[in-house]
């Protein structure tokens, strides 16, 4: 529905939102309801007595749905050439404006359990705060092309920069790297605390016939395994799996369009998403790389732009993998560059040691004294040689491929953060903050950390461990800031 | 240079809400406990709580309540026992949000909500002609 106004066209979000507008109680009196008008006949006397047993249930959810259309009511969208204006409230009316100059990204989702109702989601994103306030809407098609227009007027008839496709193959090569045992376990945890006791015993016999069944097939190989091992072993396989789904189906038909002034994205299976981003306001872009990625010389390419992505569990994608010799080179006039010493090994690989040797020690101790705990205190120990084991891989890749340089106006910073390798490439500007630490032994041996500081959806803080000292003072100068070194560390 | 301060109604509302808490409160504490040292006891503290923040906490933190606004900044004050200063430059506000009751008895419980680069400043407690003037200045300094 839409209507002129003075200050622009008012619309109104799609109907739907007036269920999420009604409690969420409402979903409590729905299903008993249901329940009870399971009749195989119409009948005026069944019906009268149901009505006689339920009317104060029908009475609470017709107050709950009249106050949901009360609010969708109240809830307008005013689109003017200069802001985009949501209203909604009651009692407390909020104004929600975002001028059309500030927005950094403008994504659209077509769920599809909402395009049979023509409905999608709209997000208007700003490069503003630590927590980014977007604007999210429900809204039709008529509010979608008039959000559009508002927004992208200037950029309609551009010309395409680049295309990039990556295509199937290279889009299951980034799933199965950056899919996770840990994010899956996430979305088994969401689906339990949110399903409520169906999803609870749902996911309780699935895991339990997925024991039962490795149990079997591993017996034939292996013998003697216990049932627990099998069942953590099971349940952290299930959970990568469906982070690989889930990764898989978001990233599907992934297209990416640069055009002069803005970049397009297309992707996604069970979720369509259309992003739009403003190019002057990306902040950085950075260059991930699991261990593998790195030996494949295969970089995922991320972006540090507000309201991208839209989702809390997503990462802010613009092309999934693509191979080092696709990447354009910068110019290059590197004017400084700083790199860890090698003798700083140390720094990069004594939490995976000491902890690997903390637990060994300590899973010893444990079997000594209980010996029916014998089978998981050998499981631990050999699951903590294996961590330490890949942790001091990890940092001494890190040690050796770590580096800041400026290269013109740019400033480019490769640091390792957990098992992921990064690569930020940003503006000077772009840096919000530089800080210098250094511990007690670092400063026995004239070296220190230092981190760059990028403001983004959240703080971005990049560290390079294991400099020497002498050498901050020229990348220092490089980017623009002046760093008095204390006297004794100039010897 | 323009300088905004907080609306007379809203330390009225607040203490007729906190009027009303502090009653429903005692009542809750009455059929809650038993006991009538507990009863008398926690209805004192409550009441001496009550008056002190009605008589003695509001009065001091409205008055601190100022807001300075001029053709390219704006300045925050508020604050009792922390007196807090925020400044932002009104070109570095990327959007905002108004929270306005419709209900002219509590129109003094505005809130503003400026999203700037690196975070967001709240401006509780502003007349509503106060807030149209305000968001014309971010209007045309942004524009």
């Amino acid at each position: 529905m839409k209507q002129k106004a003075d200050r622009g066209r008012i619309y109104r979000e799609h109907r739907l939102r007036i269920l999420r507008y009604s409690a969420k109680s409402i979903w409590l009196l729905v299903f008993p309801l249901l329940r009870g008008i399971r009749i195989s006949r119409i009948d005026a006397d069944r019906i009268y007595s149901w009505i006689k047993g339920a009317w104060f249930d029908i009475a609470v959810l017709a107050v709950i749905i009249l106050f949901g259309l009360m609010r969708w009511h109240c809830s307008r969208i005013i689109i003017t050439d200069e802001k985009i204006e949501h209203i909604e409230g009651i009692f407390f009316e909020s104004h929600r404006v975002i001028p059309v100059k500030s927005i950094s990204s403008f994504v659209v989702e077509s769920p599809f359990y909402l395009r049979p109702f023509k409905a999608k989601r709209v997000f208007l994103g700003t490069n503003s705060g630590s927590a980014e306030r977007k604007m999210k809407l429900l809204a039709g098609e008529t509010e979608v092309r008039a959000i559009r227009k508002a927004v992208g007027k200037s950029d309609e008839k551009s010309c395409t920069v680049c295309e990039y496709y990556p295509g199937a193959v290279l889009l299951v090569l980034y799933s199965l790297f950056f899919s996770s045992s840990l994010t899956g376990a996430v979305y088994i945890a969401l689906f339990m605390f949110r399903g409520g006791e169906i999803a609870r015993e749902l996911t309780a016999v699935s895991f339990d016939r997925i024991a039962h069944e490795t149990t079997k097939l591993t017996g034939l190989f292996i013998r003697s395994i216990p049932y627990a091992t099998v069942l953590a072993g099971s349940f952290f396989l299930s959970a990568w799996v469906l982070s690989f789904i889930v990764n898989f189906s978001r990233y599907y038909g992934f297209r990416l369009c640069r055009k002069a002034e803005r970049t397009e994205i297309v992707c996604g299976l069970s979720v369509k998403k259309k992003t739009e981003i403003r190019n002057e306001k990306i902040r950085c872009a950075e260059l991930k790389q699991t261990f593998i990625m790195k030996l494949a010389k295969l970089y995922s390419v991320n972006l540090s732009c507000g309201g991208y992505p839209a989702g809390k569990r997503q990462h802010p994608v613009i092309y999934p993998v693509i191979k080092a010799n696709r990447l354009l080179k910068l110019n290059s006039k590197i004017e400084q560059k700083i790199t860890p010493k090698i003798t700083s090994l140390w720094q990069y690989i004594w939490k995976p040691v000491l902890s690997g040797v903390s637990v060994c020690y300590l899973s010893a101790q444990l079997a000594e004294k209980i010996k029916e705990l014998s089978q998981f205190t050998e499981l631990f120990t050999l699951m903590a040689l294996l961590w330490t084991l890949w942790g001091i891989i990890i940092g001494a890749v890190s040690l050796l491929t770590s580096y800041i340089k400026t290269d013109g106006e740019k400033v480019i910073i490769s640091y390792a953060k957990g098992s992921i390798f990064s690569t930020i490439i940003a503006d000077k500007s772009r840096i919000s903050e530089i800080t210098v630490k250094a511990t007690l032994f670092q400063r026995i041996f004239r070296k220190c950390s230092i981190s760059l500081v990028f403001n983004g959806k959240k703080k971005n803080i990049c560290t390079i461990k294991g400099v020497k000292y002498r050498n901050t003072e020229q990348i220092f100068k490089a980017l623009g800031y002046d760093l008095l070194l204390d006297s004794r560390d100039k010897k | 240079m323009k300088r905004f301060y907080a609306h007379k109604g809203a330390e009225a509302v607040l203490s007729v809400i906190s009027v009303i808490l502090a009653v429903a409160l005692i009542v809750l504490i009455r059929f809650v406990f038993r006991n009538r040292t507990v009863i008398l006891t926690a209805g004192t503290a409550i009441a001496v709580m009550g008056v002190l923040l009605i008589f003695v906490y509001f009065p001091l933190y409205f008055s601190s309540v100022r807001y300075t606004l001029t053709e390219t900044e704006l300045l925050s004050e508020r604050g009792v026992i922390i007196r807090r200063k925020s400044a932002i430059r009104l070109s570095s506000v990327q959007s905002y949000t108004l929270y306005i009751p419709r209900r002219a008895v509590l129109s003094g419980l505005s809130l503003v909500l400026l999203n700037v680069y690196g975070g967001t400043l709240a401006l509780p407690f502003m007349k509503k002609s106060d807030i149209e003037e305000l968001i014309l200045h971010i209007e045309a300094e942004s524009g």
